[in-house]
C-alpha cells in the first residue's frame, strides 16, 4: 500500500519541469554566471597573489566573508564566487519546493491533480525530485565549469557537490516551511528566516577564523567543511546527505497530519468590524506592508545587534601589506580602521546595497501586484484617485525604509557600544544608517516610476538595475573602475567608504529631491495609463 | 436622463479589436442588462465606464461626466461589484466592508448588519477562508450598503447559490424603488429576464440588439404549436419556419410581421388546439450567437 502514496510522482515531476522551464534555466544559470564572474575576476587581475593575500590577510574581509581556504586563485574563487552560487541555488531550490507545493495548495489547484489517482506524497516528492535535481544539475555544471578552466578534477567535483548539497538542505527547508505555514507568502518568508539565521553562523563561523563548528550551520559555508582543492574531506559530503534529509523527512511526516490546504499553525477568526481609523488607502497601504516592515525591521535589529556586539572582535590590526595596495577601497578601509569599517560596510550591505534596496523594491512591487489581482479595483472604483492610492503605497515605503533604517542605527550602534563600553560610537553608526535614507528613497522613486510608466516589464528592470550597480560596486572594490563610475549610483552618496563625518549633506539632499521628482513623474504615468 | 451614454466607443490592445462602436444608452432608474458571452467586450465597457481603461475612441459619458477625467467625482455616485471578486486575503469580509464602505462616506450600521444577514455572510472570516460566493457577497453587501444612485454589477452574481440569487434579485428590486439605476452584465438569461427593463446584447464587441424585451421578442419569431382538423401546406406560407410535425401536431416558427398572415391561414383549417409561445431570451440570445461561425465568414 505504502508505495501507492507516491503514485503520479513521474507525470507531476514532467508537469513541473514544464512549469518551470524558464525559472529552473535562470537560478542554475545564475549560480554559474556567478561563479565565472568571479573565475573571470580572478583570473583578469595581474597580481591576483598579492590581491589574494592582501585580503585574507585583513581582519575586516575575512569577518564578512571568511579567509580564503585555500590561498590559491581556487580559494579566491569559492571564497566569494562559491558562496554566491551556493545562495542562489538554495533560494532556488527552496523557493521551487514551495512553488509547486504550498502556492498551489493554497490557491486550489492541487485540488485539480489531488482529485486524479495520485498520492498523497507525490506532489511533495515531485517538487523535492526537481529542486534537489536542479541542485544537482548546478553542482554537476559547477565541476565541469571549473575543470573547463583548468582546475583539479577532484576539487572542482567536490565544490560542486557540495553546493548541489547545500541547495538539496535547502530544499528540504522549503518543503518543510510549506507544510508549517498556510501561505506560500508566510513560508518563503519562513525560508528567508532560516537563511537570516545561517547567515548569522556564517559570520560568527568567519570572524571565529572559518573553522569553527557554526559552519555545519550555515549551509552556505559548507564549502569551509568539505575543503575543495584543499583538504577534500569528500566523505563529509555523506553527512551533509543525512542533514539534507532530516528536514524531508519531517515535511513528509507532518504531510500526513495536516488537512489539504491548512497548515500546522491554526488560523485565527478576525474582527467583524474594521477599527475606525481604518478608512483610507493610506490606511490599507500600512495595513498591507505594517507586517513585512516589522519582519524587516526585527531582522536588521537581530543581524545588526549581533554583528554591531562582535564588532569588538575584530581586530585593529592592519596588515602591512593592505596599506600598499593601490585600490581605492583599501585605502578607504585604512583610513577608517578595520572596526569602523566592518561597521560600516556592514550598515551598508543590510541598510542598502542588498537589504533595503530588496526592501524598497519590494514594497513598490506590491503595488503592481494590488493591481494584477484585482484588489487595486476595489479602491479605485470608489472615490479614490488613483493618485491618492499611489501615492499612500509609497508613502508607506518611504517611511517604512526610514524606520528600518532607524532601527538598523540604533540596535547596531546600541551593540557595538554596549560591547565596546565605548558609547560614542553610537551616534556614528546611528548617522551611517540614517544616511542611507535619501538613496534608498531615490531606488523606491525609480522604482515608482517603472511602475507608472511600464507596469509589466517594469519589476524586471527595477532589479537589473539594481544588479548592474552592485556591479559596478563589486568593480571599484577590486579597483577596476574608479569612483567617477560609483558616482552614476545612488550608492555613492552614502557609501561605507566615506567616513561618516565627512559625508556631505548636498548631495543626501539632492537625492531626496530626484526622489521625489522620480515619483512625481511615476505617479504622473500610471494616473495616463489604464488599470490592469 | 440617460445615466450612462456611449456613442460608437472602441477599445483596442494593439491591432486587437476589443469594442468596434458600442453603442448604449441607460435610462435613469431602470434596470439595464447587458448580455453576451465571455470576450464579447462585456468587462472591458464596464471597466472603460469605471475609467480604469482609457478608450480608444467615440464617446462615453457617465451620469453627464467623463468617466476618465471626472473619475473621482463620479465614483461618489457609483457602486461596482466585479466579475471576479479578489479581496485582500489577510482582512476579514466586514473589515473589508467597512473599509470600502468608508471610502465613499459614513455606514448606516444598521443597514449593515440587515444585509450581512440577508446574505448570511459571516464577517469574521479572512478572505481567503472565503469561496467565491461569498467573496462575491462581501462586493455586493457593500455594493448595496452605499447610497449611491448607480450600481454597476459584472457578472455579479457567478458564485451565489439560488437562494442568494433571489435574495440578491430582491436588493435590485429595491434598489430600483429607491430610484436607482442598476446596470448589470451577465450571462445567466432567466436573471436578466427576471430583473431587468431593458436590455443590450453585445456580440464580438458591438451591440446587435437592444431594447425591452417586449421589443426585442417582437423582432423575432413566436413558436406556435397547432393541431388542425384539415391537412394544410405549410411551406407555401410566407414567414412560417422550422417546420416539424409530431403527434398528428404542427410545430413552427412564425416572424413577428407575419403572424396575422398565418393566423388568417389556419383559421379555416380547423383548429383543434393551438400553443404560441413567446420566445425566451434565451432564444433571442442564440438567434445571435447560434450562428458563430457566421461572423466571421462575413470578415
Amino acid at each position: 500500500m505504502k508505495q501507492n502514496h507516491f503514485a503520479g510522482t513521474g507525470k507531476l515531476l514532467k508537469l513541473y519541469l514544464r512549469r518551470d522551464r524558464i525559472i529552473l534555466p535562470i537560478w542554475i544559470l545564475l549560480a554559474l554566471m556567478l561563479i565565472n564572474g568571479q573565475v573571470s575576476f580572478t583570473k583578469a587581475m595581474p597580481d591576483w597573489q598579492m590581491f589574494i593575500n592582501e585580503l585574507s590577510a585583513s581582519p575586516i574581509t575575512s569577518a564578512i566573508l571568511g579567509p580564503i581556504v585555500p590561498l590559491s586563485i581556487e580559494g579566491a574563487i569559492l571564497w566569494r564566487g562559491l558562496l554566491q552560487a551556493i545562495i542562489t541555488v538554495m533560494f532556488g531550490a527552496s523557493l521551487t519546493v514551495i512553488r509547486h507545493t504550498r502556492t498551489e495548495e493554497a490557491s486550489g489547484r492541487n485540488e485539480l491533480i489531488l482529485g486524479r489517482p495520485v498520492g498523497r506524497y507525490a506532489n511533495l516528492s515531485a517538487a523535492l525530485i526537481l529542486s534537489c535535481g536542479g541542485s544537482l544539475l548546478a553542482g554537476l555544471l559547477t565541476a565541469v565549469f571549473l575543470m573547463s578552466n583548468g582546475f583539479a578534477g577532484s576539487g572542482s567535483l567536490l565544490a560542486g557537490l557540495t553546493l548541489a548539497a547545500s541547495g538539496c538542505f535547502f530544499a528540504g527547508i522549503g518543503g518543510l516551511c510549506s507544510q508549517i505555514f498556510e501561505h506560500s507568502g508566510s513560508a518563503r518568508g519562513c525560508v528567508f528566516g532560516v537563511y537570516m539565521l545561517t547567515m548569522v553562523a556564517m559570520v560568527l563561523n568567519n570572524i571565529g577564523g572559518g573553522y569553527t563548528g557554526w559552519a555545519w550551520f550555515a549551509p552556505e559555508a559548507w564549502f569551509r567543511i568539505t575543503l575543495p582543492f584543499g583538504g577534500n574531506h569528500a566523505w563529509k559530503l555523506l553527512i551533509f546527505i543525512v542533514l539534507s534529509a532530516l528536514p524531508m523527512v519531517l515535511s513528509y511526516m507532518l504531510l500526513v497530519r495536516r488537512d489539504m490546504g491548512a497548515g500546522l499553525i491554526v488560523r485565527k477568526e478576525g474582527s467583524a468590524d474594521a477599527p475606525p481609523r481604518f478608512n483610507s488607502p493610506m490606511a490599507l497601504a500600512w495595513r498591507q506592508q505594517k507586517g513585512s516592515i516589522l519582519v524587516w525591521a526585527i531582522g536588521m535589529a537581530w543581524l545588526g545587534g549581533i554583528m554591531g556586539m562582535g564588532t569588538p572582535n575584530v581586530s585593529e590590526a592592519i596588515s602591512s601589506s593592505f596599506a600598499h595596495m593601490d585600490t581605492e577601497w583599501a585605502s578607504a578601509i585604512v583610513k577608517l580602521g578595520n572596526q569602523e569599517g566592518f561597521m560600516a560596510i556592514l550598515i551598508y550591505m543590510l541598510g542598502l546595497m542588498g537589504g533595503l534596496s530588496v526592501f524598497a523594491i519590494t514594497v513598490v512591487q506590491r503595488l503592481r501586484r494590488e493591481e494584477k489581482e484585482h484588489y487595486a479595483e476595489m479602491v479605485l472604483s470608489r472615490p479614490v484617485s488613483c493618485s491618492n492610492w499611489m501615492v499612500s503605497y509609497l508613502a508607506v515605503a518611504f517611511a517604512g525604509s526610514a524606520l528600518i533604517l532607524l532601527v538598523l542605527g540604533l540596535v547596531s550602534g546600541l551593540g557595538w557600544s554596549v560591547a565596546s563600553g565605548e558609547f560614542s560610537h553610537f551616534l556614528r553608526v546611528l548617522g551611517m544608517s540614517l544616511s542611507k535614507i535619501p538613496p534608498v528613497w531615490t531606488i523606491i522613486g525609480i522604482a515608482a516610476l517603472l511602475y507608472g510608466w511600464i507596469p509589466r516589464i517594469g519589476s524586471i528592470l527595477n532589479w537589473l538595475i539594481l544588479g548592474i550597480f552592485i556591479f559596478i560596486e563589486m568593480l571599484w572594490e577590486v579597483g577596476i573602475v574608479g569612483w567617477s563610475a560609483m558616482q552614476w549610483t545612488y550608492f555613492a552618496y552614502a557609501h561605507y567608504s566615506i567616513p561618516i563625518h565627512e559625508l556631505s549633506i548636498v548631495p543626501l539632499i539632492v537625492l531626496t529631491v530626484i526622489a521625489a521628482a522620480l515619483t512625481w513623474l511615476g505617479v504622473i504615468g500610471f494616473k495616463r495609463r489604464s488599470i490592469g | 436622463m440617460n445615466v450612462i451614454e456611449t456613442r460608437k466607443l472602441t477599445k483596442s490592445y494593439g491591432k486587437q479589436e476589443a469594442l468596434h462602436g458600442v453603442d448604449l444608452t441607460v435610462r435613469q432608474g431602470e434596470v439595464y442588462g447587458f448580455i453576451g458571452p465571455n470576450g464579447a467586450g462585456k468587462s472591458t465597457t464596464i471597466r472603460i465606464l469605471l475609467g480604469m481603461l482609457r478608450k480608444s475612441g467615440g464617446d462615453v459619458k457617465l451620469l453627464g461626466g467623463d468617466p476618465w477625467q471626472d473619475a473621482v467625482a463620479l465614483h461618489k455616485r457609483l457602486a461596482y461589484v466585479p466579475g471576479d471578486v479578489n479581496l485582500w486575503s489577510n482582512l476579514t469580509g466586514g473589515e473589508v466592508i467597512d473599509f470600502l464602505g468608508r471610502l465613499h462616506g459614513k455606514i448606516n450600521p444598521a443597514r449593515r448588519k440587515e444585509l450581512l444577514d440577508r446574505f448570511q455572510l459571516d464577517p469574521k472570516k479572512k478572505c481567503r477562508d472565503y469561496s467565491k460566493g461569498n467573496r462575491q457577497k462581501v462586493a455586493l453587501i457593500s455594493a448595496f450598503l452605499s447610497d449611491a444612485e448607480l450600481l454597476i454589477l459584472d457578472e455579479p452574481t457567478s458564485g451565489l447559490d439560488p437562494l442568494m440569487e433571489l435574495t440578491f434579485q430582491e436588493c435590485i428590486f429595491e434598489a430600483k424603488k429607491q430610484g436607482k439605476t442598476v446596470f448589470i452584465s451577465s450571462h445567466i438569461l432567466a436573471e436578466v429576464e427576471a430583473l431587468c427593463d431593458r436590455v443590450g446584447i453585445i456580440r464580438q464587441g458591438k451591440i446587435v440588439e437592444s431594447g425591452t424585451l417586449e421589443e426585442l421578442r417582437h423582432l423575432t419569431r413566436t413558436t406556435v404549436t397547432v393541431e388542425l382538423a384539415k391537412p394544410v401546406n405549410l411551406d407555401q406560407l410566407q414567414g412560417v419556419h422550422d417546420i416539424s410535425q409530431k403527434e398528428g401536431k404542427w410545430r413552427f416558427s412564425v416572424d413577428a410581421n407575419a403572424m396575422e398572415t398565418v393566423m388568417n391561414a389556419l383559421a379555416p383549417m380547423g383548429i383543434k388546439s393551438l400553443t404560441a409561445e413567446p420566445p425566451t431570451l434565451e432564444e433571442l440570445f442564440m438567434r445571435h450567437y447560434g450562428d458563430k461561425f457566421e461572423g466571421k465568414e462575413l470578415k
